[in-house]
């Protein structure tokens, strides 16, 4: 298993015969849309309105949408934790905390700031694989910031860092997510062109960018939704408005 | 198991799943559940044929250059240094699976839901292997497993067949479970006991429901949180694909999530859209080791056909959801692992006529298959073409039938045969009819109704009640004739 790609020319030769055409790079078709309804649906509207729209969502989806104010933020969240049982809260590795006044949640300065749960943070680096699975299955509540806001599905966006594992978001209990109120956007096709250009651009994106919709899920048993399977059980996501 | 799920012919599997009452209780008020969901969700987002239409050109553009995608896909994994393997079969894909296994030291595997892991037999090869624990983590999947490998019976609820009690019964005797049969509390033992085992898996399995060329990542569309921690907790990944699960950019996927959503399950988005590939550098989890294997299986006997179209499906089930013959018949019924009117389209193009060529006339052609599908597959046309194929291009013999259609076919088309048949069917059907009362089943009464009939006429009989032919004096041509004759006086 030395080769990155293996039998590729018979198959794509087969292929080419079977649908009567020549290779050529993709940039010679590149595809055009016939219309632009993904970019039409839910325009036009104020950041009110799509915390409006979003609101109404998350009540389909078992989540619930906190408003706050940033002085408040930290109150909120620890009455959160503390709902649930206080215990171990995973955390990002994360210079936001500190841009918006959650020094307690800073991974340089929290030992200064004394809370009634225990915190771990997501270590960066390879080396720290097992370390950061097994922290966050412990965990009772994770908290990081959410990328985007999609108002249409009730998502939050986020991208993995070093500083930020795929896991930290599916295997605590419990998930609280921090929006800035500015980053709410119509729905994913907004979430989808900023990645889409992030790309193009030449930038370094996260190997993992996941769109999540509120707790896991699942309606297998006779089709009765049960709220809480593999991911998180609970999740609120934290709207900051000035942010 | 692979395509195939039953060595019985058709009939024998109606009539097993005409015995099996829960199951179309069952599957009638999935149906029926999602028919409400689905159309909603399509409705609340408006302009639902225009989505449609958008949803239709992304596929039909992608497949009509198939090897550019595919060959930009598998250079953008190999440049995070992932790996990619093109297998022309589901042994090939098999086997490499299999190779990876064995070099690698493989204990314990993760699958997350997958139809192309079902249909290449993954499974039984992984039982083979000595040494290693496979665990199903989708949770219909899981409790088909722990049912001692049941097999699948609908693409998006796989365990549809089964009711909370039988499932109870299952976990009671395969995890020690004490607890009542509330979903909620299955669902936390299967939580519990399957996020062990995901602690220490070192393989993860997970299907693909697209993947992204220009950048090399798997984009996957779940609501269980089980495909996420497939991806982020072992060290090595296999996505298995089929070779037309691809779209351009992820801008397009997009488009394909929302329409998969709604069409599957009545959702917005699913609760978890995934875009993944290989861990980076600096990352702690994620796949240290990422391989992709792209099928084909069969696959490219459709292209430059007229059933290259059904490439297009995006696998949201929507046509069974919709489907009176799958209502009735469930997916074992159709004996491949891809049931309802898609099944019925794609299993001979994977895997032919002489296993599959009774499907496409498991089939009332009422036409509610095409008119769901969110990327426009024309699929009661295509359910047609088979039959067009196998008659007029293959000659296929149907013993019995293609005698009778022969008779049918001489006697319809040679005048005085015609006559003398409509005369004789009135009189040659009397020892068949019974005389019975005129409902609104059977609406034209010429002296009683068959409810026996024999040959082809058993297949209509079945089901209902066939009106015994009128007289050759009262026939339609005779009722007109007499009345021209009347009119000229």
């Amino acid at each position: 298993m030395t080769e990155l790609i293996q039998n590729r020319e018979d198959f794509l030769k087969n292929l080419t015969e079977k649908l009567g055409i020549e290779r050529q790079p993709v940039e010679s078709h590149p595809f055009e849309p016939m219309n632009q309804l993904p970019h039409e649906t839910l325009s036009g509207k104020t950041q009110d309105e799509l915390l409006q729209v979003a609101k109404e969502r998350v009540k389909k989806i078992h989540t619930n949408i906190v408003e706050t104010k940033q002085a408040d933020l930290e109150g909120i969240i620890n009455e959160l934790i503390g709902k649930w049982g206080n215990g171990k809260v995973l955390l990002p590795t994360d210079n936001r905390f500190k841009e918006v006044g959650l020094n307690q949640f800073d991974a340089n300065d929290y030992a200064n700031h004394s809370v009634d749960f225990d915190r771990a943070f997501w270590q960066k680096g390879a080396d720290y694989r097992e370390e950061n699975i097994q922290t966050a299955s412990e965990a009772n509540v994770a908290v990081a910031f959410a990328e985007f806001l999609l108002a249409e599905s009730g998502s939050i966006v986020v991208e993995t860092h070093a500083g930020q594992g795929r896991s930290l978001h599916f295997l605590p209990t419990h998930y609280i997510s921090i929006v800035p109120k500015s980053k709410i956007v119509p729905r994913s096709t907004q979430a989808a062109d900023f990645y889409h250009e992030k790309r193009a651009k030449g930038e370094t994106l996260g190997s993992a960018i996941h769109f999540i919709s509120g707790p896991s899920n699942s309606g297998d048993i006779e089709m009765q939704l049960v709220v809480g399977l593999h991911g998180p059980i609970e999740v609120v996501y934290v709207v900051v408005e000035d942010l | 198991m692979g395509l195939k799920t039953s060595e019985k012919p058709l009939l024998e599997r109606l009539k097993d799943s005409e015995k099996d009452v829960f199951m179309q209780k069952a599957v009638a008020k999935a149906q029926d559940a999602q028919w409400e969901k689905r159309e909603g969700a399509r409705d609340e987002l408006g302009n639902w044929e225009q989505w449609r239409e958008l949803g239709e050109q992304i596929r039909q553009h992608t497949i009509a250059y198939l090897p550019d995608y595919l060959e930009q896909f598998s250079d953008n994994v190999a440049k995070q240094g992932g790996k990619v393997f093109f297998a022309q079969t589901a042994q090939e894909a098999q086997d490499y699976v299999k190779r990876l296994i064995i070099e690698k030291q493989i204990k314990k595997v993760v699958k997350s839901k997958s139809m192309v892991t079902t249909e290449v037999d993954i499974d039984p090869m992984l039982l083979d292997l000595e040494g290693v624990n496979v665990m199903e983590t989708d949770l219909a999947e899981f409790i088909l497993q722990m049912d001692d490998w049941d097999e699948p019976s609908h693409i998006v609820f796989p365990s549809i067949h089964k009711n909370r009690e039988q499932i109870r019964q299952v976990f009671e005797k395969k995890l020690g479970y004490k607890g009542d049969n509330e979903p909620v509390n299955l669902a936390r033992c299967a939580r519990e006991v399957m996020r062990k085992f995901f602690l220490e898996a070192d393989m993860g399995i997970t299907g693909c429901n697209f993947a992204v060329a220009d950048s090399g990542i798997i984009n996957l569309d779940t609501n269980e949180g089980n495909a996420d921690l497939t991806i982020s907790v072992p060290k090595t990944q296999v996505v298995l694909m089929g070779m037309e699960r691809i779209v351009p950019t992820m801008k397009e996927a997009e488009v394909l999530d929302n329409l998969l959503a709604r069409s599957a399950v009545g959702q917005t988005l699913t609760t978890y859209v995934t875009f993944a590939g290989k861990k980076a550098e600096d990352e702690s989890d994620g796949p240290e080791d990422f391989h992709v294997v792209i099928l084909d299986n069969g696959r490219s006997n459709a292209l430059g056909t007229a059933f290259q179209s059904v490439l297009q499906c995006i696998r949201c089930g929507s046509c069974l959801n919709v489907c009176p013959v799958y209502r009735h018949i469930g997916g074992h019924g159709y004996g491949s692992i891809y049931p309802g009117p898609i099944g019925a389209v794609l299993s001979p193009v994977l895997g032919g006529y002489k296993q599959f060529g009774e499907l496409p006339y498991a089939s009332s052609l009422c036409g509610a298959c095409t008119e769901t599908c969110p990327v426009k597959i024309p699929l009661h046309e295509l359910l047609i073409e088979h039959r067009r194929v196998m008659t007029n291009e293959l000659g296929m013999q149907h013993g019995f039938d293609d005698f009778q259609m022969k008779v049918i076919g001489k006697g319809t088309s040679t005048p005085w045969m015609f006559k003398s048949a409509m005369t004789f069917a009135h009189a040659g059907s009397a020892p068949l009819s019974k005389k019975k009362n005129i409902s609104v089943e059977n609406m034209y009464d010429y002296g009683g109704y068959i409810d026996k009939g024999p040959g082809m006429v058993k297949g209509w009989t079945d089901v209902r009640d066939l009106p015994r032919p009128p007289k050759g004096s009262e026939n339609f041509r005779s009722w007109y004739k007499n009345r021209q004759k009347a009119g000229d006086k």
